[in-house]
């Protein structure tokens, strides 16, 4: 059985390639803040013993999650929240929207991912003539090899694991509604013929804020499905130098594959095990509850600059991410801290903000952070 | 839960009870120290009883609802630790899923775990006990405040009372004052008198102006009273003029003068509260008629019996000078005699042994000289007797009016003397001594008055024929009885007296 011994200086760490962390020591600072006890004080440790299985489970999501980002650093330079919160989405089973300016990094982020965790990946256009059998597939007529014609479905796209939905809001609103069956349903349905698609699947749309001619801004339906929108900023000074300086050498990824779908897997479902208590369940509630201005309970904030608030699935995703978060940073339980984190991303697109907030020049961000610092 | 959660729940438990020991200290010091300031600045007697029960009750009560707030559950002892040394919800998520099973569970209970037992429990914080300490320094001052407010210590009680606390001397009151002043100026007392009065009065006016408390005012007024009843009782009163006389056995002459001197105490049942109305009435025939009847009664008994020698009617005479009038003289030596009723008596005293010197003068002689002195001196004491009585009365009336004026001190009206109607008289005063506060209840409701005509009407409660004044005075005292006692309204009360004020002329229409 193996103890998890105290975190201290000489505490052992778990191995990990040079420049990484695991989110371990996050752990260890906060150990030795609280501890301020001699030898003769501390008692014997008496924490219960953990089993060799759960152990090595957890072992391997954190050595999951570690070879994950190392193997995106040489891809992706900065980013590290959008990484993160992209691995996060993934892992917990959700779908992403990004949005950014072009040239920031977002398709090639996808390419990478795809990359390492060895998912078949796609990636699609939108355009405003893309049909939806474009995306999902349709069916040909074929004449196989006996010369009988016969009706053939070519898979569109989205029959991939990883599928990069670019510029989405290019698409018109009969091409996006025929994403909204995949991403929630992960299945296509043809001529009444459904096909379902494999697991781990994963949608990451990529929206230009910038150059809203010609678009058609997502409906709210299908904003709802995006477990996160991420915001990609532009790069810093050294991290443009950075790019530059490695796309100078090449402009491939390099990254490799160092996971696969069924660790994935594995990782979502031990993910769904880490548990919550009640107080931390019932914050998250409250903060959903709190970006409606109707309901009594609603925050100040709220009432002033909200026009509608978040949806159930906002609860959802908070808690499911929430779970993955602390896995990946190495804390075995969600605290408040996860939830305060992931707010923002949750509830980025779901919140419709009212006039007040656009004149007085509030972000969604902004009110975001006045609403969780309403709630108890 | 590990040994360290439950050795740090030990210390919570501990800080708990002190905060709620301190909790309970500050209610009770606060109330009892409330309750005891209020006290004193109220001017109630701070007894023990009032203020240390609600104290201990205050403390108990506050003490156990803190106790009952603060103990530290194994909940609130993890969400604690969890917020004071940062552990990110650990011990409360290791607590709440203590019995469940799940890899990710197990391990976090393990880590959990080991993050307690890197605690120090020596370093564990009474949480808040500053701010209890604080409460109970505010209580404390309170309660010492309390007990340093002057007004007596706690444990004496002691706090101001009703002499103590500042007097309120209203405007009204020395308005009245200055009314009161004004009529004992008009009034017909005496110079001398009045002019001690008025400048008791005046001189209690004036003192009006500082700054006194109830007591302070009550011994004021009460001087000024004094000073009423002195001013006005100066010289020999007939009442003990009349007890001089009943000791030298002239019983007649003593219940005369009685009489007489009784007669304006019949009008004060209703004109007691206006000294002017004394006056208008004819002072000759206020007297009650008694007296001249007393009065010449006494004189036949000196007259020259029939057959009696002038010798004889003499000494008789002599006799009576001798130890009547000569006890009286001798009583009435006083050099501060110089007018009333005392000093016409010391006259007619001389006047009588000058009369008894002459023993060879003739009968006629005699009586003629009886009759002049008796005749002269019958109206020198009826006048005498009415200066005299108005005098006392008005003495009366000017300590009523203070004690009406200022009522809020616990001064009593001398109430009404009334004739009884058997006709023994009633000292007014009292020897001369009254000091206005006691109060001469008077009669059963049997008072009569003075006035009407002695002709003879049929008398129906009786069924015989009686003196008409009889007969008012007797209906008289029945209707007074209703009237003090009955149950009738306020008007009703007004117009029966005003009739009966017609009816015996104390007021004209």
């Amino acid at each position: 059985m193996k103890k998890f011994k105290k975190s201290t200086e000489a505490a052992e760490k778990v191995e990990l390639p040079a420049g990484e962390t695991n989110g371990q020591e996050e752990n260890v600072g906060q150990a030795e803040a609280v501890q301020n006890v001699t030898a003769e004080e501390r008692p014997e440790p008496v924490a219960p013993p953990v089993s060799e299985e759960n152990a090595q489970k957890v072992k391997k999501f954190s050595d999951a999650v570690a070879r994950i980002r190392s193997e995106l650093k040489k891809d992706v330079v900065g980013m590290e929240d959008v990484v993160d919160n992209v691995l996060c989405a993934i892992i917990a089973g959700g779908n992403v929207l990004l949005e950014g300016v072009p040239g920031v990094g977002k398709t090639r982020l996808v390419r990478a991912l795809g990359k390492t965790m060895s998912l078949p990946f796609s990636r699609i256009q939108f355009t405003p003539d893309l049909m939806p059998s474009d995306v999902t597939g349709t069916n040909v007529i074929e004449k196989d090899d006996n010369g009988k014609m016969t009706t053939v479905f070519r898979h569109g796209p989205i029959f991939a694991n990883l599928v990069l939905a670019d510029e989405i809001n290019r698409a018109t609103p009969k091409t996006q509604s025929a994403m909204l069956e995949v991403m929630q349903e992960h299945k296509v349905t043809v001529a009444k013929q459904t096909y379902r698609l494999s697991e781990p699947f994963f949608v990451l749309a990529t929206e230009n804020p910038i150059e809203q001619d010609g678009t058609y801004p997502l409906p709210e339906a299908q904003m709802d499905r995006f477990m996160f929108k991420l915001i990609v900023s532009f790069p810093s000074q050294k991290e443009l130098a950075d790019i530059v300086s490695m796309t100078q050498i090449t402009m491939d990824e390099t990254a490799e594959a160092v996971i696969d779908g069924q660790t994935i897997l594995e990782m979502r479902e031990l993910a769904k095990g880490v548990p919550v208590i009640d107080e931390v369940l019932n914050f998250a509630v409250d903060l959903v509850t709190n970006t409606h201005p109707e309901l009594e309970g609603g925050s100040a904030a709220a009432k002033k600059y909200v026009r509608y608030g978040a949806s159930p699935r906002a609860a959802q995703a908070l808690i499911t991410c929430a779970k993955v978060r602390a896995l990946m940073n190495g804390n075995y339980n969600v605290s408040y801290a996860d939830i305060k984190a992931l707010a923002y991303p949750v509830f980025r697109h779901r919140i419709k903000l009212n006039y007040t907030a656009v004149a007085e020049k509030l972000t969604v961000d902004d009110v975001i952070k006045q609403i969780i610092s309403e709630t108890k | 839960m590990d040994g360290n959660f439950k050795k740090i729940k030990k210390k919570y438990i501990i800080g708990a009870v002190l905060n709620s020991l301190l909790c309970a200290l500050a209610a009770g010091l606060a109330t009892a120290g409330i309750i005891l300031l209020s006290l004193k600045l109220g001017g109630v007697e701070a007894k023990i009883l009032f203020y240390l029960p609600a104290g201990i009750g205050a403390a108990v009560l506050c003490g156990a609802v803190a106790f009952f707030a603060m103990r530290p559950t194994d909940k609130k002892v993890a969400r604690r630790i969890d917020e004071e040394y940062a552990l990110n919800e650990r011990a409360q998520t290791a607590l709440a899923f203590g019995g469940k099973d799940g890899a990710v569970v197990e391990i976090q209970r393990a880590e959990a775990g080991e993050k307690l037992a890197a605690l120090s429990v020596s370093a564990v914080k009474f949480s808040k006990i500053w701010k209890f300490l604080a409460a109970f320094a505010v209580a404390l001052a309170i309660a010492v405040a309390g007990i340093a407010v002057p007004g007596g210590t706690a444990s004496a009680g002691q706090g101001p009372t009703g002499d103590d606390i500042p007097a309120e001397i209203t405007e009204s009151q020395i308005v009245k004052l200055e009314e009161l002043i004004a009529e004992v100026n008009k009034s017909r007392l005496g110079e001398d008198a009045k002019g001690e009065i008025t400048e008791g009065l005046e001189l209690l006016k004036r003192e009006l102006g500082e700054t006194l408390t109830n007591g302070e005012l009550r011994t004021k007024v009460e001087t000024a009273r004094q000073t009423a009843t002195s001013a006005t009782q100066k010289g020999v009163n007939y009442a003990a003029l009349a007890g001089e006389f009943a000791n030298l056995g002239a019983e007649g002459l003593s219940s005369a003068i009685m009489e007489g001197g009784n007669t304006y105490l019949y009008y004060e049942a209703l004109a007691y509260k206006d000294l002017d109305r004394f006056y208008k009435q004819d002072m000759y025939t206020g007297v009650d008629l008694g007296f001249a009847a007393g009065f010449d009664g006494f004189r036949e008994t000196l007259a020259q019996e029939e057959g009696e020698e002038p010798a004889a009617t003499c000494a008789k005479i002599n006799a009576a000078a001798a130890t009547l009038f000569g006890g009286l003289a001798l009583a009435l030596t006083n050099e501060e005699i110089t007018s009333g009723l005392g000093l016409e008596m010391a006259d007619f005293a001389r006047g009588l042994n000058a009369l008894a010197a002459n023993v060879s003068a003739e009968e006629e002689e005699l009586q003629n000289g009886l009759n002049d002195i008796f005749g002269k001196y019958k109206l020198r004491f009826e006048d005498a007797l009415c200066v005299q009585t108005y005098s006392l009365l008005a003495g009366r009336y000017v300590r009523n009016a203070l004690a009406q004026i200022f009522d809020n001190l616990g001064f009593t009206l001398e109430l009404a003397q009334n004739r009884p109607s058997d006709g023994s008289g009633i000292g007014g005063e009292g020897g001369g001594q009254g000091d206005g506060t006691g109060n001469n209840e008077g009669g059963s409701g049997t008072g009569s008055m003075e006035g009407g005509s002695a002709d003879e009407i049929y008398d129906p409660f009786t069924g015989s024929y009686r003196k008409y004044i009889d007969v008012i005075n007797d209906y008289y005292a029945i209707v007074q009885e209703l009237v003090n006692g009955g149950n009738i309204t306020d008007e009703q009360r007004a117009a029966v007296t005003l009739y009966f004020e017609f009816l015996f002329g104390t007021k004209q229409p």
